[in-house]
C-alpha cells in the first residue's frame, strides 16, 4: 500500500477520473486492477472438440509452461469456444465451458492400482508391470475360454474368456484398434453404450 | 436445422441437453420458423416453442402413425419425390398379409419363437429375376439375436437383387404406398385423443404445421434423443418418422431430416468403427455360424452383385478390411483370411455378458471409459457379475464405483459380498483426457472432427491407443513362437505403427490406415481418396470404408480447420464427412 494521501478521497478519484458516477475506475481495487483472463497468461493455443455430447463444438485449449516444476511440463490454463467452429460459432453450454475442470480435476488419477485377490485395499504397480500381468491373464483366458467348433461341427474359432464395454467416449483410432485386436484374439464380447 | 421451415422436436430436451446445437432451431425460428415441442414434461424446450404438445410416454407410434395417414388420406404427400426415390411403387408378395386379415399379426409369425419369419413380405419380382437362395431371409429370431438391423447403419439394408415389380402409377393394391394406406387407415385423430392424451385440435394443428411446411418450397425436420430410443418400440418410432419424412420429400434435402441427437462426443463413430459384438467396421456384419459358414456364404449374404447401389461393391470393401488387417497373410487363395475370423451363435451383448459373468464363464473384463455399476441397467447384476471375474482392468480418468465396488460397494455394505471372499483381482489404470491425445471424434452427423494433442498426460495416465498397441505387441511377442493354428490371426495381424521416442503409436498412421492405401510396385502406401477405388484383387486395404477420403492425398482432412468451414454453403473445409 501507499501512503494514503486526499488525492485517494473517492469523491475526488471520481472527478479525477472522469468517472462521475463511482461506478467505474474510480472504485476498483488494486486485485481487481491487477487481474487477468487466464487466457492471456498461456504460451500457446491448440485447437480440440469438446469431450461430452455429438454436437460436436470447436473447443481452444490454452496451454500454459509450469514455472519451476519439471522441464518441460504443460499445464492446460483454460479452455474456450472456438468462434472459427461452424457447428458451434465459438460457444459451449455449461458442461463444455467447465471442460478444463474435468481435465485438471483434484479427482483425476495419475497412478496405476493393482487390488490383489482378496484383498482390502489397492497397492501401487508399475504401469509397465502391469500391461505385462494383463498380457499374461489375456492369454490364458483367451486359452480356457477357447470354442474352436460348435456342437454341429461349425467353426467357432473365438474365446468366450475375455469381454469389454466402453468406446463411445474414445477416438475411432483407439476403437479401431480395440476391434482390431479383439476380433484377431477371437474376443467376440464387445459392447460400447451405442447399444445400451 | 437452421433451413427447416418446421422443427418438431419430440422426446428430446434439446434446449438444455444440446444447448449449442439449439442455436439452430433458434435461428430457424428467427427466420420464422415454426418449432413444436411434442414431450410429456413441460421444459425449457417446451418454454421457446410455438407449442408444447404433451403427450402419453411410450404411445408416440400412435401419433407419428396418425400423421401418416393424415398425408395419405389428405393426398398431400410429394409424389415427383415418393415416385423415383422411394419404395412406394414396387410391388410386395402375394403371400403377404396385413395385421387387419390375421387380427394383429402379420404373416409369417412363428408362435414358437414370438418373432416373424419374412419371406412373404419380400418384394415381388421379375419373372427373369435371378434365382435366389432360400437364405435371403433370414428368420426374425436369428436376425435379432445378431442384432441384424445394426447392418443398415450405413444406406439401408443389403437387398439380394434390383430386379423388382412396380407400379409407378400406385394403384395395384400390392404397392407398398397402397398397403401402407391400408395399414395406417385406423390410426385416426381420436384415436390419437384416446391413446396419446393430444386433443383432437393439437393434432389438427401438428398435422396442418406439418405438411403446410413440407413440399417443393418447405421442409421440416424432426429431432428426437433418447425420448424415442429408449423405448422396447424406439426403432418403431423411428422407422414411422422416416416414413413420414419420406412421404413429405423431407429426406436428403436442406431443412430436411430426422436428426438424432446423440449424447457420447464419439458415440456414432464407436457404431461406425464398432466396439460392438456383431458389427465389422463400416457395417460389415461379423459372421455367424451356420449362417456365413464359408467365404462364398458370407459374401453372399453381404454383397450380391445383382442389387443396386454401394452395397454392390460389398467385396471390394470386405477385400480391403482383411488386407488392412492381416496384409500379406491375406490372399486370394485363403479366401483372404476370412477364415480368421470368429463367429457369433446368437448375441453377445453387455447384458448376456454380464450373465455369463454370472455362470462363469467370462473370467477377464475391461471397461474402457464407461461404468457399469452405475451407469447400466440393475446396478447390482453388473457387480455381482464382475465379482466373479478372474480379472477386471478399468481404464477411467477418475476413481469410479465400477473400479472400488469390492470394497463399497452396496453388497459389501449389506453384507452380501465380503471383500476377502472376492477373488476378482483389479487394475486401475488411469486414462488420459480429450486434451492429452490426438485423434478423430465423429459427432452426431457423421462429420469427423482431429483433436491435436494439447499436453502430455500426467503421471502414469496413458490413451486407450497406447494401451492397446502396447498390450497387442506383448501378446504378440508372448506367443510369437507358438505354433498354434488358432494363434496366427494375432501373429499376422499387421500392428507395425510408426512410434515416437516412447513407443507410442500415431494415430494419424491408424487413420491413415482407416482411410486406406494402394499399394504401389516400390512397396510404398498411396492413400485412396474414395471407396469407388477398392478393389478385390488385394491391391488396396481400408480399415473402414465408409471413411475412405479423410486421408485423401495423403492429407488428414478431419483436420481441416477453415474458419467457419469455407466459403462455400455446404461449410465443407471443416473436418471430414
Amino acid at each position: 500500500m501507499t501512503r494514503w494521501s486526499p488525492l485517494q478521497w473517492p469523491v475526488v478519484r471520481q472527478a479525477r477520473s472522469g468517472d462521475v458516477l463511482g461506478r467505474g475506475p474510480a472504485v476498483t481495487s488494486e486485485r481487481t486492477r491487477s487481474m487477468k483472463p487466464r487466457t492471456s497468461t498461456a504460451d500457446r493455443v491448440v485447437q480440440s472438440v469438446c469431450p461430452y455430447c455429438a454436437v460436436g463444438c470447436g473447443q481452444r485449449v490454452y496451454v500454459k509452461r509450469v514455472e519451476g516444476g519439471e522441464v518441460g511440463r504443460e499445464k492446460v490454463v483454460q479452455i474456450e469456444g472456438d468462434p472459427d467452429s461452424p457447428i458451434s460459432r465459438g460457444r459451449l453450454c455449461p458442461k463444455g465451458s467447465a471442460s478444463e475442470q474435468l481435465v485438471n480435476s483434484p479427482g483425476r488419477q495419475t497412478q496405476v492400482l493393482y487390488r490383489a485377490p482378496h484383498a482390502r485395499e489397492w497397492q501401487r504397480l508399475d504401469r509397465d508391470k502391469a500391461i505385462d500381468m494383463v498380457a499374461d491373464r489375456f492369454i490364458e483366458s483367451r486359452r480356457r475360454g477357447w470354442q474352436q467348433r460348435d456342437a454341429k461341427g461349425r467353426l467357432l474359432r473365438r474365446t468366450m474368456g475375455i469381454a469389454a464395454l466402453g468406446g463411445a467416449t474414445l477416438d475411432n483410432e483407439e476403437n479401431y484398434l480395440i476391434k482390431k485386436l479383439f476380433t484377431a484374439a477371437g474376443a467376440v464380447q464387445i459392447e460400447n453404450q451405442a447399444r445400451i | 436445422m437452421a433451413n427447416a421451415d418446421c422443427i418438431v422436436i419430440q422426446g428430446s430436451n434439446m434446449a438444455e441437453c444440446h444447448p449449442v446445437g439449439f442455436q439452430w432451431v433458434a435461428e430457424a425460428k428467427a427466420r420464422g420458423a415454426r418449432v413444436i415441442h411434442i414431450d410429456p414434461r413441460f421444459t425449457r424446450t417446451s418454454a421457446v416453442a410455438d407449442k408444447h404438445i404433451p403427450i402419453r410416454a411410450g404411445s408416440d407410434v400412435v401419433l407419428l402413425g396418425a400423421l401418416i395417414n393424415y398425408v395419405l388420406a389428405n393426398d398431400l404427400w410429394f409424389s415427383e419425390y415418393v415416385i423415383p426415390y422411394t419404395n412406394a411403387a414396387t410391388l410386395v408378395n402375394e403371400g403377404f398379409l396385413d395385421t387387419e386379415d390375421l387380427g394383429g399379426l402379420f404373416s409369417g409369425f412363428d408362435p414358437d419363437t414370438g418373432q416373424y419369419d419374412p419371406t412373404s413380405w419380400a418384394y415381388a419380382q421379375h419373372e427373369d429375376a435371378p434365382e435366389t437362395a432360400d437364405g435371403d431371409h433370414e428368420h426374425g429370431a436369428d436376425a435379432s439375436a445378431r442384432a441384424a438391423g445394426d447392418q443398415h447403419g450405413s444406406g439401408g439394408p443389403v437387398l439380394p437383387h434390383a430386379r423388382v415389380l412396380r407400379d409407378e402409377t400406385l394403384r395395384d393394391p400390392r404397392t407398398v404406398f397402397q398397403i401402407l394406406k391400408r395399414h395406417y387407415a385406423r390410426y385416426t385423430p381420436e384415436m390419437v385423443r384416446d391413446l396419446c392424451g393430444v386433443s383432437l385440435d393439437d393434432f389438427a394443428y401438428l398435422a396442418r404445421s406439418i405438411t403446410e411446411n413440407s413440399g417443393r418450397e418447405r421442409t421440416t425436420c424432426f429431432a428426437y434423443a433418447v425420448g424415442w430410443t429408449q423405448h422396447t418400440l424406439g426403432a418403431q418410432f423411428i422407422r414411422g418418422a422416416a416414413i413420414l419424412q419420406l412421404l413429405l420429400g423431407n429426406m436428403g434435402r436442406p431443412g430436411g431430416g430426422i436428426m438424432a441427437l446423440r449424447g457420447h462426443a464419439s458415440i456414432q463413430g464407436s457404431t461406425d468403427i464398432p466396439t460392438l459384438f456383431n458389427l465389422l467396421p463400416g457395417y460389415l456384419p461379423m459372421p455367424t455360424a451356420g449362417k456365413h459358414d464359408t467365404y462364398s456364404d458370407y459374401l453372399g449374404a453381404a454383397a450380391s452383385k445383382q442389387q443396386k447401389g454401394f452395397w454392390a461393391a460389398a467385396d471390394t470393401y470386405i477385400v480391403s478390411l482383411f488386407k488392412a488387417w492381416w496384409g500379406d497373410a491375406a490372399r486370394a487363395d485363403n479366401d483372404w483370411a476370412y477364415d480368421y475370423l470368429p463367429r457369433l451363435t446368437g448375441p453377445h451383448g453387455t447384458y448376456q455378458t454380464t450373465t455369463a459373468m454370472l455362470a462363469d464363464q467370462v473370467e477377464g473384463y475391461f471397461l474402457l471409459g464407461q461404468n457399469p455399476a452405475v451407469g447400466s441397467a440393475n446396478g447390482r447384476q453388473q457387480r455381482l457379475g464382475m465379482s466373479h471375474l478372474k480379472w477386471l482392468v478399468v481404464r477411467d480418468l477418475n476413481m469410479i464405483e465400477s473400479a472400488t465396488w469390492w470394497k463399497d460397494g452396496p453388497e459389501i455394505a449389506t453384507g452380501e459380498l465380503a471383500t476377502e471372499d472376492i477373488a476378482t483381482e483389479v487394475f486401475f489404470m488411469p486414462a488420459a483426457s480429450h486434451v492429452e491425445k490426438a485423434g478423430t471424434f465423429t459427432q452426431t452427423q457423421r462429420l469427423l472432427q482431429w483433436r491435436h494433442k494439447a499436453i502430455d498426460p500426467p503421471g502414469e495416465c496413458q490413451s486407450e491407443l497406447d494401451f492397446f498397441f502396447q498390450l497387442g505387441q506383448r501378446i504378440r511377442q508372448k506367443l510369437a513362437d507358438s505354433t498354434d493354428e488358432r494363434d496366427r490371426p494375432l501373429l499376422d495381424l499387421t500392428w507395425d505403427y510408426p512410434t515416437d521416442e516412447e513407443g507410442n503409436p500415431s494415430s494419424e498412421a491408424v487413420l491413415a490406415e482407416i482411410n486406406g492405401y494402394r499399394r504401389t510396385d516400390a512397396g510404398g502406401r498411396e492413400p485412396l481418396s474414395s471407396y469407388t477405388e477398392l478393389k478385390t484383387d488385394g491391391s488396396t486395404a481400408a480399415g473402414c470404408w465408409i471413411y475412405t477420403g479423410v486421408y485423401a492425398g495423403g492429407v488428414n482432412h478431419a483436420a481441416d480447420r477453415l474458419p467457419g468451414g469455407g466459403p462455400g454453403r455446404s461449410q465443407s473445409q471443416w473436418g471430414w464427412a
